[in-house]
């Protein structure tokens, strides 16, 4: 986790976000079709990402991107790299 | 004439494609591929127009069979013209797949469904901007209400232009495909897809292979995601021309209750509960009507006829394959795939698959998994059927063996007429506690060793909608027919072939020979191997065939208990029944049916010789 006091911004990963946090994917570090499969999916660097809900288990999460919803692993999540806001 | 429907998964396409054909649709797998195509007729204008229903993705630059299919399917141009359906409600991300079509040039319309869903989300959908850019025609439709439908077809014989369209790409992407164009004279489409690594041309890809290496080493980044990056910023523009929010989206989705804890979890359950229960009930009350009505009116009968004993063996043989298999494909493979069809078309299976992922997960698959092992109680076979719900190979195959071993009906029969009814209830409890273990076992093994691509849990939570009965009904037929006409052959002719063994008096024989395995291993008599292998026919026929063979129905008085568990115990591990090595075959491939057969019998054996072994 990076924090950037210039412009009030963190860099960390998807699946560390709480539920209703809003966020922009900068980058993905997954590879081969996992990677294709998110850009297909609209996970894309520029897309705003924003945690819905989380299921009973912990496991698999709710996203929203451009408009519809998305279920990742955390461990999928983790290969996000997003930019937060910070107050 | 023939034209090709292309779209995202859940936009109406289905819904679409049975609106612009009539009955007649032929459903078949595309060859090498568990994937289905769906092809139907239409006449207009007195010309047949043959129309294809491609399977629903989300680009064409993926590795699942599905991509594979709809990739190869463009790249041959055997059609005349696509028609890229795509979701109004949800435009920036279909427009990400039709410019990946545009971009083949072909030509091409666009369908803008689900409009008066967008209408109600407050979206204003204006058509002129993709009409101009693409200079193709460009139909808003409402397929729920068959709003347009009948435009599609005039426009796609119209239409005999390809779609322009020209991404901007990042300038080294360009500079890369100018230079890929001069050296080898292929077209922009050409050079885009070798730089992607796609192409039959080896020095082309090499040539490719060097740029896009150059151009990673520059951008940190791949030239797949250069080239999906600027076309989602290209799709978003796009998408911010075409549609014009009135007011302001609702927050959360009304049907998030459904993934939350409470209700989520219980609401699960009792539809898993539900479907089982619906199934036990309606299913077996039918399978037994067919089975006694077969009995009564065919099997009788035709015996009364007094025929030659071979004839009589023949006949009697394909009845009881008739008798097997319609009593399983009418209650269970129809009931079954209706119960499916519905929680597939309302988007409750995304719901149960984000529910049940966590658990599923840890057997190697994918939260979707739990429709087909709930179903698995019922009936193995259409619960095999559905592992096509599950996106890659590798949970195909791990759910195939899941499924086999999980106790059906049938073998609840077992259990219940013979552990529980001469050794005991708590003995049948057990026999349930140790084939679960082994389920659980296998699964956690399995998704360790088991090679092959994993795709994760990205999966599109799909808007909840009423679904529609007639296109319900016609994929629980498509289903019937389709176990009708590919497992009945195979189910008559291992019937045909059980019978003149035991015509022969091959079965006879055979019971001398593995009398000393079946005493050393299992303690069994001869005869039970006999049963044991009358079992693969339906299992019901191990308990019914035992009883005949043993001379009475009351199995305790010639069996000790431990005989008699040791019996279900092996029954209900052992070989899969015939109907769903049938539908295992068609799913999965010889070779992983043939694994799935080998290990459960060998499951089967091992267990049961070693219960032999510690308790006597």
């Amino acid at each position: 986790m990076e924090f950037n006091s210039a412009d009030h911004t963190r860099t960390t990963t998807l699946e560390s976000l709480d539920p209703g946090c809003r966020s922009r994917i900068i980058g993905i570090r997954a590879f081969g079709p996992l990677r294709k499969r998110m850009l297909a999916m609209g996970m894309v660097p520029g897309a705003e990402v924003e945690v819905i809900w989380a299921a009973p288990l912990g496991d698999p999460v709710e996203y929203r991107v451009k408009g519809y919803c998305l279920s990742l692993r955390r461990a999928e999540a983790r290969l996000i790299e997003v930019l937060v806001e910070v107050r | 004439m023939r034209i090709a429907l292309i779209g995202n998964p859940s936009v109406g396409k289905s819904l679409i494609f049975n609106q612009l054909t009539g009955l007649g649709v032929e459903v078949s797998n595309y060859p090498g591929t568990t994937v289905e195509l769906q092809r139907g007729n239409t006449c207009f204008q007195r010309e047949i127009i043959e129309i294809v229903d491609l399977p629903g993705v989300y680009s064409l630059e993926g590795n699942s069979e599905e991509e594979d299919l709809v990739r190869r399917f463009l790249e041959q141009e055997d059609v005349d013209a696509v028609v890229v359906v795509a979701s109004a409600t949800r435009l920036e991300r279909n427009l990400y797949l039709l410019l990946q079509v545009a971009e083949y040039g072909l030509p091409m319309v666009v369908v803008l469904n689900m409009v008066d869903e967008a209408a109600k989300q407050g979206l204003d959908i204006d058509p002129g901007p993709l009409h101009d850019l693409l200079g193709v025609e460009v139909i808003l439709t409402a397929a729920s209400k068959g709003l347009n439908i009948d435009r599609i077809i005039p426009a796609a014989l119209a239409a005999s232009r390809p779609a322009k369209v020209e991404i901007p790409y990042d300038h080294h992407i360009e500079a890369a495909i100018r230079s890929l164009g001069k050296m080898f004279g292929v077209d922009r489409k050409e050079s885009l897809r070798a730089l992607q690594g796609f192409g039959e041309n080896p020095e082309l890809l090499e040539a490719a292979r060097t740029i896009a290496d150059e151009i990673e080493s520059r951008h940190r980044m791949t030239v797949a995601q250069i080239i999906a990056a600027n076309r989602h910023n290209f799709a978003r523009r796009l998408a911010e021309l075409t549609v014009r929010e009135q007011h302001p989206p609702p927050g959360a989705d009304p049907d998030s209750i459904l993934t939350r804890f409470i209700p989520g979890m219980p609401i699960l359950i009792a539809v898993l509960v539900g479907m089982l229960l619906s199934v036990f009930v309606v299913g077996s009350f039918l399978e037994e009507m067919i089975v006694e009505f077969f009995e009564v009116y065919a099997v009788q009968p035709f015996l009364a006829l007094g025929l030659h004993p071979l004839l009589e063996e023949l006949g009697v043989s394909v009845l009881i394959a008739l008798q097997a298999g319609l009593g399983i494909a009418l209650p269970y493979v129809f009931l079954f795939y209706v119960i499916i069809s519905i929680l597939e078309d309302s988007g409750y299976m995304t719901r149960a698959a984000f529910l049940a992922d966590n658990v599923m997960h840890r057997l190697g698959m994918h939260g979707g998994a739990v429709i087909p092992l709930t179903l698995a109680f019922g009936c193995n076979v259409p619960a095999i059927m559905s592992i096509r719900l599950l996106r890659s190979r590798r949970e195909r195959i791990i759910a195939s063996f899941l499924v086999t071993m999980v106790p059906c009906s049938a073998r609840t029969v077992i259990i219940a007429g013979i552990v529980a009814g001469f050794v005991g209830l708590a003995a049948a409890f057990s026999v349930y506690a140790i084939v679960f273990i082994l389920i659980i076992l296998t699964g956690l093994i399995l998704s360790r060793v088991m090679p092959g691509e994993r795709f994760g849990m990205i999966m599109e939570m799909v808007p909840l909608r009423r679904p529609e009965p007639r296109l319900v009904m016609k994929k629980a037929w498509s289903r019937l027919s389709e176990f009708l006409f590919i497992a009945m052959p195979l189910l008559l002719l291992g019937s045909v072939v059980l019978g003149l063994l035991e015509f022969f008096g091959i079965m006879t024989v055979f019971e001398g020979i593995v009398e000393p395995y079946t005493m050393g291993l299992l303690g069994l008599p001869g005869y039970s191997a006999t049963a044991l292998i009358f079992g693969i026919l339906r299992k019901e026929m191990a308990f019914e065939t035992l009883a005949i063979l043993a001379g009475t129905a009351d199995l305790g008085a010639v069996l000790s208990s431990l005989q008699l568990y040791v019996f279900a115990v092996v029954t209900v591990l052992f070989v899969p029944c015939l109907a769903t090595v049938t539908v295992l075959l068609r799913e999965v491939g010889s070779r992983i049916t043939l694994a799935v057969t080998v290990y459960t019998v060998t499951l089967g054996l091992l267990i049961g010789g070693f219960i032999h072994h510690l308790f006597s």
